[in-house]
């Protein structure tokens, strides 16, 4: 299959110096049982969206078809079934996390008999009035003796994932470490706080979750000493491991921080191999858990976006601008034809910045918030974007039960937020 | 992102000015920066988490190291220039009303992952769920494997309007580890397979698998269960053993039971104060047996304890308690009583035991050592120093099997050869090694207790029967005399340990099965007992069982029934526990 | 997971290393014969399981062996000290609270 998604490769070196897939490398992975090609550097999300794959899973109690909201930790829809047999089986992976490989075949966990036929989709959309808050307390707890056969079908129908049936036969590696200083997050905070650790002679480790260092500036196209952000996590970077190099400093890759207990213990979850390949080599660590005793901790973990709550804010095809940015800037890939920005902040202009940039269509920015002029509103304007202010999309809409976002209904709102009036409808394809 | 800094009780706390939680100062040792700490300026980020590292390294003891001492000041890669905008101030709004109300307008999701709408929020609300953490588990808001990160301000948010108040007021749920899912096989790491856990082998453990034993899991013991003949069963190789000691003499492992040697002038006033009998008068060269309790007057521990010299004793525990005993002796001595004279030290591992029982087992022992084993020199509950088969050995004469019983100690180096020696001396006599299955059935016939089988943290030595075993005129209390002298420890009615004989000789009644009184009650039936431990005796040809029973004691002769699981209730007789020999007499020959 | 000084050993060590033994300071009858049902309940059953500062009692069990006693917040876990068992200052100040406490008790 094509990568229609993808913005054209001969692009690459200008606009997007900062993206760090490799077009040259090709690599190949099948999704619900069906192959795809995406590039080295890829994640699972990003090469699902080149490919224009808007359904990667159902909801849990109505079984609607959801697509990819985020491009970090926090994705809420996209969580995938691992691996290419039963030894290997990894429920619960987030598919913005992982990194595709030569052979990967991931499965989708909620989703049961198929993404596109869902029985619980039926049920939801049939019965969804009828599935109200508690609905498990109150449904299914009484009579309780019931439970055992309802749970047998719910289960399977939210489709939680599944562990294997074959003992797993990698191995596996527990390390007690001790640090002066453990920072968390590499991106612009934890790195220039691990190098200000560094530099005074202290034991630092650094973990970041992603496969590089760099955190949000990955995925920006701001300019540091005029030049990309590429340029700079590299400079520092290479200080940092010129300390690693002399036992001071441990520098930890897709090493999610996952624990922090009393007294400043911490536990970090880093996968060694997960990003290569199925199964580790004979005598290689797949995975490798690390309890940390630091003397001081330092969170540089960033700030997640908070999706703003609208009717139909579930379809395919509604993301965070964030994750857009991501991956435009990153990934190279664009997640649809129009955009239809709706922000109460500035972040969401970068988004329809990146979008119009890419070549593709901004059909509106809608910000919640009175007229303003903010440099980045004059910068949107100056590339011939409407902005819409005040007002907000109300509902998003689609065509057919499955099919993904296709229009947003957008009103006026009064100054308090608290009432809309007036309709507009805008047809756009990324919301 | 907020989640780690909750992990260890740090409550976020709310900014109206960045629409955004910020991390409390519950911790001292923690600092957040970036955007982490409400700062999105990429230059400002640079410069406050620099200064974050470096105050973060001094606080942690690297004061003097001169930072800028190899830095280029000015191409300085942490003070570079970056192009920055003016943002304009965001808007606190979360949930885009919809022209119809909440309810009625199509889903607005809060929580994806686990479907969570704001209608359901509201709901939730209105049904009278006002903290957060009751609207969270009612609605599962969060719940999900991605623990609530992109839905959870917005869900407070929701609550806060509907219940006008505040973010703030309305408060957090808080997060807990782990941040994502971590897989079992990382926390495990090399603790798989064969590190799983902890064996404990005996020094004797490959002459057992030479012979063929079975293994039984005794807390991380790996014991000899049985040793089976070409095709026997379980219960045929058990029979075959169980008669083998009652005729000849066997064999037995017994390095497992826990060894703890007390020193010190005042060892014997220490053992008086822990056990529940007196030991004020054991002289040099005897064994006593005797019970632990708690304070609460609860059997928890029993076992022999030799007098090997005026202050020095060497006390044996159960196998599973050995490290509970050990423990429990020091925190008696460290916290009550440290102006008494005494040292304990655990030689559980230092010393090999193995039994011979049976009535034929002092004529293998004289094969195999010079010393006087004149019964009338060497009694029951002696001990002897002697030189067996050139091994310096401890000779306890104790039985658990009611058989005249010979324990041989070894420095456990030295287990292998006597062992070997005890087989061929044996050969004469028919030696046969047994196992714990046939320990448990010996044992039984004489209504000897297993601690954690035939007690259960609720039984008094008064409850077993074991009066004898606890001393009336100690100067000291001991410890457990004030709790098995509460009113309730003192009840006629309360559960005691009996034996039981089915009606039909044959049947082996289940262990755990309970007892009643009258056999057609309607149900729930009134339960009086249970069954505790249960075997076939192929010494006296059928089965028994021990049980506690209500006012069991005063029962000798009734009939009690016992309803099984498959619909049958079976009828038995209450009767002495002591099945085989209740004069004692094997033993003492 | 704490990091807990052992006062005998000197040393900070991880949590895994020691064994809690319940609630510190608590004074066992010297005739507990003599005690009421009442009397000898409390001391046997009743801790006083507070929110905030507690005193107990640990052994550092794969270590020195030794008992001993931590001062600690049970809402922030955080350890105010540990101190051996011959150490009265605590014992002083324990009196001291439950007197305060007697006498607002006897105020209401
Ligand atoms: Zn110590």
């Amino acid at each position: 299959m094509k990568q229609i998604n993808r913005v054209r490769q001969n692009r690459s070196s200008k606009d997007f110096a900062c993206s760090r897939i490799d077009f040259s490398q090709p690599i190949h992975f099948s999704f619900n049982g069906k192959e795809y090609t995406g590039v080295l550097g890829d994640t699972i999300a990003s090469a699902l969206l080149a490919n224009g794959i808007d359904v990667v899973g159902r909801s849990f109690k109505y079984g609607r078809p959801r697509g990819i909201v985020t491009a970090g930790s926090d994705e809420p829809n996209a969580i995938l079934q691992l691996g290419n047999c039963e030894a290997t089986q990894v429920p619960n992976v987030r598919a913005t996390q992982q990194l595709i490989f030569e052979g990967l075949e991931c499965h989708s966990t909620s989703g049961w008999p198929s993404t596109r036929f869902h029985l619980m989709g039926i049920f939801g959309a049939l019965f969804a009035r009828f599935l109200p808050p508690g609905f498990y307390y109150k449904t299914f707890m009484a009579p309780a003796k019931w439970w055992k056969y309802y749970e047998k079908w719910i289960r399977k129908g939210a489709g939680l994932g599944r562990s294997p049936n074959r003992a797993d036969e990698d191995i596996y590696e527990v390390i007690n470490q001790h640090a002066d200083v453990l920072i968390v997050g590499a991106g612009a905070a934890g790195l220039s706080a691990a190098l200000g650790a560094s530099r005074m002679g202290a034991r630092v480790i650094l973990a970041d979750e992603q496969n590089e260092f760099g955190g949000s500036l990955l995925s920006s196209n701001i300019k540091i000493n005029d030049r990309c952000t590429r340029d700079w996590i590299d400079a520092v970077v290479a200080e940092l491991i010129n300390y690693e190099s002399q036992g001071q400093l441990l520098l930890l890759k897709h090493a999610t921080v996952n624990g922090y207990h009393d007294h400043n213990f911490l536990t970090i979850h880093e996968r060694c191999t997960d990003h290569l390949k199925d199964k580790a080599a004979q005598n290689e660590v797949r995975q490798r858990y690390h309890r940390v005793r630091a003397k001081q901790v330092i969170l540089a973990t960033g700030a997640l976006e908070r999706p703003l709550v609208f009717a139909n804010n579930d379809l395919p095809g509604c993301m965070l601008a964030s994750a857009i940015s991501t991956y435009i800037n990153r990934y190279q890939v664009i997640p649809g034809n129009t955009l239809v920005v709706m922000t109460a902040n500035d972040s969401g202009y970068i988004a329809a910045i990146d979008w119009h940039n890419a070549g593709r269509r901004v059909a509106a920015v809608v910000d919640t918030r009175k007229s303003h002029a903010s440099e980045l509103s004059k910068q949107v304007k100056a590339l011939g974007i409407t902005i819409i202010y005040q007002s907000a999309v109300i509902e998003a809409r689609r065509k057919r039960l499955n099919s993904r976002v296709c229009s947003a209904v957008i009103m006026s709102m009064d100054s308090t937020g608290d009432a809309v009036k007036g309709v507009k409808k805008l047809f756009c394809v990324t919301l | 992102m907020l989640h780690l800094s909750c992990h260890t009780g740090g409550r976020p706390i709310w900014s109206d000015a960045l629409c955004a939680f910020l991390a409390d100062d519950f911790n001292k040792e923690m600092q957040c920066v970036g955007a982490a700490n409400g700062q999105y300026a990429l230059d400002k980020i640079i410069e406050e988490s620099v200064i974050a590292g470096i105050n973060a390294a001094k606080l942690s003891g690297n004061e003097n190291h001169d930072f800028s001492s190899n830095v280029n000041k000015e191409l300085d890669i942490l003070k570079p220039k970056v192009e920055t905008y003016l943002a304009s101030k965001a808007q606190a709004i979360f949930h885009i009303p919809h022209a119809k109300a909440t309810f009625m307008a199509p889903k607005q999701f809060v929580d994806f992952q686990l479907d969570v709408t704001a209608a359901g929020i509201e709901l939730a609300v209105a049904e009278g769920f006002e903290s957060i953490e009751h609207v969270k588990r009612y609605t599962a808001l969060g719940f999900g494997t991605d623990q609530g990160k992109i839905s959870n301000i917005n869900g407070m948010a929701i609550v806060a309007k509907k219940l006008k108040q505040s973010i703030a007021e309305t408060g957090t749920t808080i997060f807990r580890p782990n941040y994502t899912p971590v897989t079992f096989d990382a926390i495990a790491g090399r603790n798989v397979n064969s590190f799983f856990d902890v064996e404990r082998y005996t020094p004797l453990h490959r002459e057992h698998i030479k012979l063929g034993a079975l293994f039984e899991d005794v807390g991380q013991w790996k014991r000899p269960w049985y040793y089976p003949d070409d095709n026997e069963t379980m219960n045929e190789a058990v029979a075959r053993e169980c008669l083998a000691v009652r005729s000849g003499v066997g064999l037995l492992d017994a390095s497992t039971l826990g060894k703890i040697d007390i020193q010190g002038k005042d060892a014997r006033e220490f053992l008086n104060r822990v056990y529940t009998n007196a030991w004020s008068k054991l002289p040099v060269g005897r064994c006593r047996y005797g019970l632990m309790c708690g304070e609460d007057g609860m059997v928890f521990d029993d076992g022999v304890t030799a007098c090997l010299a005026e202050n020095h004793f060497i006390m044996t525990t159960t196998t599973g308690g050995a490290a509970h005993v050990y423990q429990w002796l020091e925190i008696w001595h460290q916290t009550e009583w440290p102006e008494l004279d005494v040292y304990f030290t655990t030689v559980t591992d230092q010393w090999a035991t193995m039994t011979i029982s049976g009535p034929k087992a002092r004529f293998l022992l004289a094969k195999m050592t010079d010393i006087d084993l004149n019964p009338e020199s060497f009694k029951f509950m002696d001990w002897r120093e002697a030189d067996v088969v050139g091994v310096p050995s401890r000779i306890f004469r104790i039985s658990f099997t009611g058989e005249q019983s010979y324990e041989i100690n070894v420095p456990a180096n030295y287990a292998v050869v006597v062992w070997e020696k005890l087989l061929e001396y044996g050969q004469e006599f028919e030696l046969t090694p047994y196992g714990t299955g046939t320990m448990h059935v010996l044992r039984a016939e004489k209504g000897f207790i297993i601690v954690g089988q035939d007690t259960d943290g609720s039984v008094t030595p008064a409850d077993l029967n074991m009066g004898w075993a606890v001393a009336k005129n100690k100067p000291f209390s001991f410890i457990g005399q004030r709790g098995m002298n509460r009113e309730d420890c003192l009840r006629e009615d309360r559960k005691q340990l009996v034996g039981l004989k089915t009606k039909h000789p044959n049947q082996v009644l289940p262990e755990g099965a309970q007892i009643i009184l009258q056999p057609n009650q309607p149900i729930p039936m009134k339960m009086v007992g249970h069954v505790t431990s249960s075997y076939f005796s192929a010494a006296l040809g059928h089965s028994i069982a021990m049980a506690v029973v209500k006012n069991g004691i005063n029962k000798l002769g009734d009939s009690v029934y016992l309803p099984l699981d498959n619909g049958e209730t079976v009828e038995a007789n209450i009767c002495s526990p002591i099945f085989y020999d209740p004069e004692g007499a094997k033993q003492n020959v | 997971m704490f990091l807990i000084h052992c006062p005998i050993c000197n040393e900070p060590r991880s949590e895994d290393e020691f064994h809690c033994a319940g609630e510190g300071h608590i004074q066992r009858p010297l005739d507990p014969m003599a005690t009421s049902d009442k009397e000898w309940g409390d001391y046997l059953f009743f801790r006083s399981n507070p929110r905030g500062t507690y005193r107990e009692l640990w052994q550092h069990t794969i270590g020195c062996r030794k008992y001993f006693y931590i001062k600690r917040n049970t809402e922030t876990y955080q350890i105010y000290k540990t101190y051996k068992l011959d150490d009265k200052s605590e014992r002083v100040a324990l009196d001291k609270e439950h007197s305060n406490k007697n006498k607002f008790g006897d105020l209401l």
